[in-house]
C-alpha cells in the first residue's frame, strides 16, 4: 500500500488535488481492530471548482498507466475511489487529518472525531455500525467530538444514537 | 443461571479486550490481516455482487 499513497502523495505534489485524508473503512481500520474492505477511499479538496473535478486525477493516473474499474482506479494493486469533500464537515476533516507514515511514506488519516462525526452525519446502517466499534475500541477525544457534532448539528443525532 | 451469566458477561468482557489490543495493531500491520480477510472472504459467495471486490495485490512487507 505504501506504493499506492506514494502515487497519490504524487497528485499533491503536482498539484493536481489541493489536499487529500484517508476516509471510510480504511480510516476506521487505522482507530479499531482490523476490518473487511475492498477500497482506499480518498477524500480530496480540489484546486479548482469545476464539474467534472475527478476529471484531472484520473487524466493523470491514466498517464501514468493505471486503470479505471467503475468509480474506482486501481493504483499499485489497490482499487482507490478519490471523492471530492461534498461539505464543510468533511472539508474540516480532511485539513485537520494528522500526518502519519505507512512505511517510510507520510499521508493523511482523517481524525478519528471527525470519522465519527461523518458517520453519524451519513448515517447508513454500516456508518452506525463502525460508529459503535469506534466508540468502544477507539480513544477518542469526547470534548472536540461533542465540539465538532454542535459545531454541524449533528449532537442531538449522536445521543439519540448512543442512548440506544 | 447466574454463573451462566457470570460466564456470558466474562467472556463479553474479554473480546471486548482482545478488540482493543487488535486496535493498538500498527497499520501496516492490519493492513496484513485485511488481506488475509479478502483473501478468506473470497471463497463466500455474496448476494449483489455490486462494487469492487479483489484481493489487494501489494507487497507485504514494504519498506
Amino acid at each position: 500500500m505504501e506504493k499506492t499513497l506514494k502515487v497519490i502523495n504524487a497528485l499533491k505534489e503536482n498539484k493536481v488535488i489541493e489536499d487529500y485524508a484517508i476516509g471510510g473503512a480504511i480510516a476506521a481500520l487505522y482507530y479499531v481492530e482490523p476490518l473487511l474492505t475492498y477500497d482506499l477511499d480518498i477524500f480530496f479538496i480540489t484546486v479548482e471548482e469545476g464539474l467534472d473535478v475527478l476529471h484531472p486525477i484520473y487524466n493523470h493516473l491514466k498517464k501514468s498507466g493505471y486503470k479505471t474499474h467503475k468509480e474506482h482506479v486501481l493504483i499499485e494493486g489497490v482499487p482507490v475511489q478519490f471523492i471530492p469533500v461534498y461539505n464543510e464537515l468533511i472539508k474540516e476533516a480532511v485539513k485537520t487529518a494528522p500526518i502519519m507514515k505507512y512505511g517510510k511514506t507520510k499521508t493523511k488519516v482523517i481524525g478519528v472525531e471527525y470519522l465519527v462525526a461523518i458517520m453519524i452525519q451519513t448515517f447508513r446502517p454500516k456508518d452506525r455500525e463502525r460508529a459503535i466499534k469506534m466508540i468502544e475500541e477507539a480513544t477518542i477525544d469526547l470534548k472536540l467530538l461533542r465540539k465538532i457534532l454542535k459545531k454541524y448539528n449533528l449532537y442531538e443525532i449522536f445521543e439519540k444514537f448512543r442512548s440506544r | 443461571m447466574k454463573n451462566r451469566v457470570n460466564a456470558i458477561e466474562k467472556l463479553r468482557r474479554i473480546k471486548s479486550l482482545r478488540r482493543k489490543e487488535l486496535a493498538k495493531l500498527p497499520f501496516e500491520t492490519k493492513i496484513e490481516v485485511l488481506v488475509k480477510l479478502q483473501k478468506m472472504a473470497q471463497g463466500i459467495k455474496r448476494k449483489g455482487g455490486e462494487g469492487i471486490k479483489t484481493v489487494w495485490q501489494i507487497e507485504m512487507k514494504e519498506s
